[in-house]
Protein backbone atom coordinates (compact mmCIF):
# COMPACT_ATOMS: atom_id res chain seq x y z
CA UNK A 1 0.00 0.00 0.00
CA UNK A 2 2.13 2.40 -1.26
CA UNK A 3 2.07 5.92 -3.18
CA UNK A 4 4.21 6.07 -6.47
CA UNK A 5 5.46 9.43 -7.91
CA UNK A 6 3.50 8.60 -11.26
CA UNK A 7 1.14 5.90 -13.27
CA UNK A 8 4.44 4.54 -14.80
CA UNK A 9 6.10 4.09 -12.19
CA UNK A 10 3.38 1.89 -10.75
CA UNK A 11 3.82 -0.12 -13.80
CA UNK A 12 7.34 0.50 -13.82
CA UNK A 13 7.82 -1.12 -10.02
CA UNK A 14 9.52 -4.14 -9.52
CA UNK A 15 6.18 -5.45 -6.98
CA UNK A 16 3.57 -4.86 -9.48
CA UNK A 17 1.91 -7.82 -10.41
CA UNK A 18 -0.12 -8.45 -13.66
CA UNK A 19 -4.23 -8.98 -12.69
CA UNK A 20 -3.76 -5.96 -10.30
CA UNK A 21 -4.54 -3.03 -12.69
CA UNK A 22 -7.84 -1.81 -10.65
CA UNK A 23 -5.30 -1.39 -7.58
CA UNK A 24 -3.66 1.41 -9.86
CA UNK A 25 -5.90 4.66 -8.84
CA UNK A 26 -4.76 8.39 -8.81
CA UNK A 27 -4.08 9.89 -5.16
CA UNK A 28 -7.31 11.33 -5.43
CA UNK A 29 -9.45 8.16 -5.62
CA UNK A 30 -7.45 6.67 -2.84
CA UNK A 31 -8.06 9.83 -0.70
CA UNK A 32 -12.06 9.12 -1.07
CA UNK A 33 -11.07 5.34 -0.47
CA UNK A 34 -9.64 6.59 3.00
CA UNK A 35 -12.32 8.90 3.37
CA UNK A 36 -15.20 6.79 4.05
CA UNK A 37 -16.22 6.70 7.79
CA UNK A 38 -14.91 3.74 8.33
CA UNK A 39 -11.97 5.68 8.98
CA UNK A 40 -13.26 8.89 9.79
CA UNK A 41 -14.75 7.23 12.70
CA UNK A 42 -11.76 6.20 13.97
CA UNK A 43 -12.01 8.94 16.58
CA UNK A 44 -15.14 7.51 17.90
CA UNK A 45 -14.68 6.07 21.24
CA UNK A 46 -17.52 2.82 19.79
CA UNK A 47 -15.20 2.77 17.12
CA UNK A 48 -14.51 -1.15 17.34
CA UNK A 49 -18.09 -1.78 17.78
CA UNK A 50 -19.12 -0.04 15.07
CA UNK A 51 -16.47 -1.31 12.59
CA UNK A 52 -18.76 -4.62 10.84
CA UNK A 53 -21.47 -1.97 10.27
CA UNK A 54 -18.90 0.89 8.49
CA UNK A 55 -17.89 -1.58 6.00
CA UNK A 56 -20.28 -1.62 2.82
CA UNK A 57 -19.43 2.45 1.52
CA UNK A 58 -15.80 0.79 0.84
CA UNK A 59 -17.57 -1.28 -1.98
CA UNK A 60 -20.61 1.19 -3.24
CA UNK A 61 -17.61 3.56 -3.25
CA UNK A 62 -15.46 1.21 -5.78
CA UNK A 63 -18.64 0.23 -7.50
CA UNK A 64 -19.00 4.08 -8.22
CA UNK A 65 -15.20 4.29 -9.27
CA UNK A 66 -15.33 1.69 -11.86
CA UNK A 67 -12.94 -0.63 -9.92
CA UNK A 68 -15.23 -3.52 -9.38
CA UNK A 69 -14.87 -5.28 -12.76
CA UNK A 70 -12.45 -8.19 -11.97
CA UNK A 71 -12.46 -9.67 -8.02
CA UNK A 72 -9.19 -7.95 -7.07
CA UNK A 73 -11.56 -5.73 -4.24
CA UNK A 74 -13.81 -8.62 -3.75
CA UNK A 75 -14.09 -8.68 0.14
CA UNK A 76 -13.45 -12.37 1.86
CA UNK A 77 -16.13 -14.70 2.38
CA UNK A 78 -18.53 -13.26 5.80
CA UNK A 79 -16.68 -10.45 5.87
CA UNK A 80 -19.64 -8.36 5.11
CA UNK A 81 -22.97 -8.44 8.00
CA UNK A 82 -25.88 -10.23 6.78
CA UNK B 1 -12.72 -13.50 25.13
CA UNK B 2 -13.02 -9.38 25.82
CA UNK B 3 -16.10 -7.94 25.60
CA UNK B 4 -17.14 -4.92 23.43
CA UNK B 5 -17.18 -2.05 25.70
CA UNK B 6 -13.32 -3.15 26.83
CA UNK B 7 -11.87 -3.68 22.64
CA UNK B 8 -13.35 0.03 22.47
CA UNK B 9 -11.62 0.97 25.79
CA UNK B 10 -8.46 -0.63 25.00
CA UNK B 11 -8.69 1.09 20.86
CA UNK B 12 -9.25 4.58 22.33
CA UNK B 13 -6.45 4.61 24.92
CA UNK B 14 -3.87 3.42 22.41
CA UNK B 15 -5.00 5.71 20.23
CA UNK B 16 -4.76 8.38 21.99
CA UNK B 17 -1.26 7.98 23.08
CA UNK B 18 -0.10 7.59 19.48
CA UNK B 19 -1.82 10.50 18.91
CA UNK B 20 0.03 12.83 21.61
CA UNK B 21 3.02 10.86 21.81
CA UNK B 22 3.62 8.98 18.46
CA UNK B 23 4.24 5.96 20.27
CA UNK B 24 1.85 3.00 21.58
CA UNK B 25 1.61 2.07 25.09
CA UNK B 26 2.29 -1.62 26.38
CA UNK B 27 -0.21 -3.45 27.77
CA UNK B 28 1.33 -3.10 31.33
CA UNK B 29 1.06 0.75 31.26
CA UNK B 30 -2.53 0.52 30.43
CA UNK B 31 -3.79 -1.85 32.83
CA UNK B 32 -4.36 0.89 35.70
CA UNK B 33 -6.28 3.09 33.02
CA UNK B 34 -8.45 -0.03 31.90
CA UNK B 35 -9.18 -1.14 35.80
CA UNK B 36 -7.47 -4.65 34.89
CA UNK B 37 -4.63 -6.87 36.02
CA UNK B 38 -1.58 -6.86 33.73
CA UNK B 39 -2.22 -10.52 32.48
CA UNK B 40 -6.29 -9.38 31.40
CA UNK B 41 -4.98 -6.27 29.81
CA UNK B 42 -2.18 -8.19 27.69
CA UNK B 43 -5.12 -10.23 26.32
CA UNK B 44 -7.71 -7.32 25.72
CA UNK B 45 -4.68 -6.00 23.94
CA UNK B 46 -4.69 -9.46 21.84
CA UNK B 47 -8.40 -9.55 21.90
CA UNK B 48 -8.35 -6.22 20.10
CA UNK B 49 -5.70 -7.41 17.72
CA UNK B 50 -8.06 -9.86 16.35
CA UNK B 51 -10.79 -7.88 15.70
CA UNK B 52 -11.16 -6.58 12.03
CA UNK B 53 -9.19 -3.68 12.87
CA UNK B 54 -6.39 -4.08 10.81
CA UNK B 55 -3.87 -3.96 13.73
CA UNK B 56 -1.09 -5.95 14.72
CA UNK B 57 1.66 -6.74 17.48
CA UNK B 58 5.69 -7.14 16.06
CA UNK B 59 5.46 -11.00 15.55
CA UNK B 60 6.67 -12.75 18.52
CA UNK B 61 6.25 -9.71 21.10
CA UNK B 62 3.76 -8.13 23.06
CA UNK B 63 4.56 -4.62 21.25
CA UNK B 64 1.91 -3.00 18.89
CA UNK B 65 3.41 -2.70 15.93
CA UNK B 66 1.34 -0.76 13.76
CA UNK B 67 -2.23 0.74 15.04
CA UNK B 68 -3.58 2.57 12.09
CA UNK B 69 -3.66 4.83 10.88
CA UNK B 70 -0.18 4.90 12.99
CA UNK B 71 2.83 2.68 12.93
CA UNK B 72 4.51 2.27 16.04
CA UNK B 73 7.41 1.37 14.02
CA UNK B 74 9.57 4.38 11.70
CA UNK B 75 8.28 3.95 8.20
CA UNK B 76 8.97 6.14 5.24
CA UNK B 77 5.34 7.72 5.76
CA UNK B 78 6.36 10.31 7.87
CA UNK B 79 3.57 12.14 9.03
CA UNK B 80 3.91 15.83 10.38
CA UNK B 81 0.90 17.78 12.37
CA UNK B 82 1.50 21.96 12.29
CA UNK B 83 5.32 21.50 11.85
CA UNK B 84 5.82 18.63 14.77
CA UNK B 85 7.10 15.47 12.84
CA UNK B 86 6.84 12.56 15.28
CA UNK B 87 4.34 10.16 13.84
CA UNK B 88 4.90 7.37 11.03
CA UNK B 89 1.31 6.32 8.73
CA UNK B 90 1.34 2.30 8.43
CA UNK B 91 1.00 2.59 5.12
CA UNK B 92 0.78 5.13 2.19
CA UNK B 93 -2.87 4.82 1.91
CA UNK B 94 -3.76 5.19 6.05
CA UNK B 95 -1.47 8.32 5.72
CA UNK B 96 -4.09 9.47 3.69
CA UNK B 97 -6.49 9.01 6.95
CA UNK B 98 -4.51 10.30 9.84
CA UNK B 99 -6.28 13.49 9.41
CA UNK B 100 -9.33 12.04 10.51
CA UNK B 101 -7.64 12.04 14.30
CA UNK B 102 -6.52 15.76 13.86
CA UNK B 103 -9.10 17.76 12.99
CA UNK B 104 -9.06 20.77 11.79
CA UNK B 105 -5.56 20.66 11.44
CA UNK B 106 -3.31 20.52 8.59
CA UNK B 107 -1.51 17.18 8.20
CA UNK B 108 1.39 16.61 5.97
CA UNK B 109 2.84 13.36 4.55
CA UNK B 110 6.17 12.71 3.31
CA UNK B 111 7.42 9.78 2.04
CA UNK B 112 9.07 7.94 -1.15
CA UNK B 113 8.06 6.77 -4.22
CA UNK B 114 9.07 3.14 -4.30
CA UNK B 115 9.86 3.23 -7.90
CA UNK B 116 11.82 5.78 -8.38
CA UNK B 117 12.86 7.03 -4.62
CA UNK B 118 11.53 10.58 -5.39
CA UNK B 119 9.98 12.09 -2.59
CA UNK B 120 6.92 12.88 -2.41
CA UNK B 121 4.37 15.14 -0.63
CA UNK B 122 0.83 15.20 0.22
CA UNK B 123 -1.19 18.15 2.54
CA UNK B 124 -4.20 17.42 4.16
CA UNK B 125 -7.22 19.08 6.21
CA UNK B 126 -10.35 17.26 7.51
CA UNK B 127 -10.79 14.80 4.18
CA UNK B 128 -9.19 17.88 1.81
CA UNK B 129 -6.28 17.78 -0.56
CA UNK B 130 -4.32 21.02 0.01
CA UNK B 131 -1.58 19.99 -2.01
CA UNK B 132 0.18 17.03 -3.87
CA UNK B 133 3.72 17.22 -4.94
CA UNK B 134 4.04 16.04 -7.79
CA UNK B 135 0.43 16.13 -8.47
CA UNK B 136 0.46 12.69 -10.76
CA UNK B 137 0.76 10.80 -7.55
CA UNK B 138 -1.09 7.33 -8.19
CA UNK B 139 -1.11 4.75 -4.96
CA UNK B 140 -0.95 1.00 -5.34
CA UNK B 141 -1.45 -2.24 -3.70
CA UNK B 142 -0.17 -5.72 -5.16
CA UNK B 143 -2.55 -7.96 -2.85
CA UNK B 144 -6.00 -8.62 -3.54
CA UNK B 145 -8.52 -7.39 -0.47
CA UNK B 146 -9.82 -10.48 0.62
CA UNK B 147 -6.21 -11.59 1.70
CA UNK B 148 -4.84 -8.23 3.62
CA UNK B 149 -6.01 -10.20 6.80
CA UNK B 150 -4.13 -13.14 6.31
CA UNK B 151 -0.85 -10.83 5.81
CA UNK B 152 -1.42 -7.81 7.16
CA UNK B 153 2.02 -6.22 7.21
CA UNK B 154 2.22 -7.32 3.95
CA UNK B 155 -0.86 -6.22 2.49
Amino acid sequence: MNLFRSEEDVRAFSGFERGTEEAVMPLAEYAMLWGIENYRARAWDDYITRLPELQAERWELLERLGRRKTPFWDPPAGFLPE
Amino acid sequence: MTDASLLDRTYCIIRDEMRETGRAPHYAEMAGALGLSVEESRRAVYDLMNTPFPGWLHPGMDHVASFPPFSNVPTHHRITVEGEQKWSAQCGFESLAMCWLFPGRTIRVDTYCLHSGEPLRVEMCDGEMLLAEPETIFGYVSVPFAKWRENKPFA
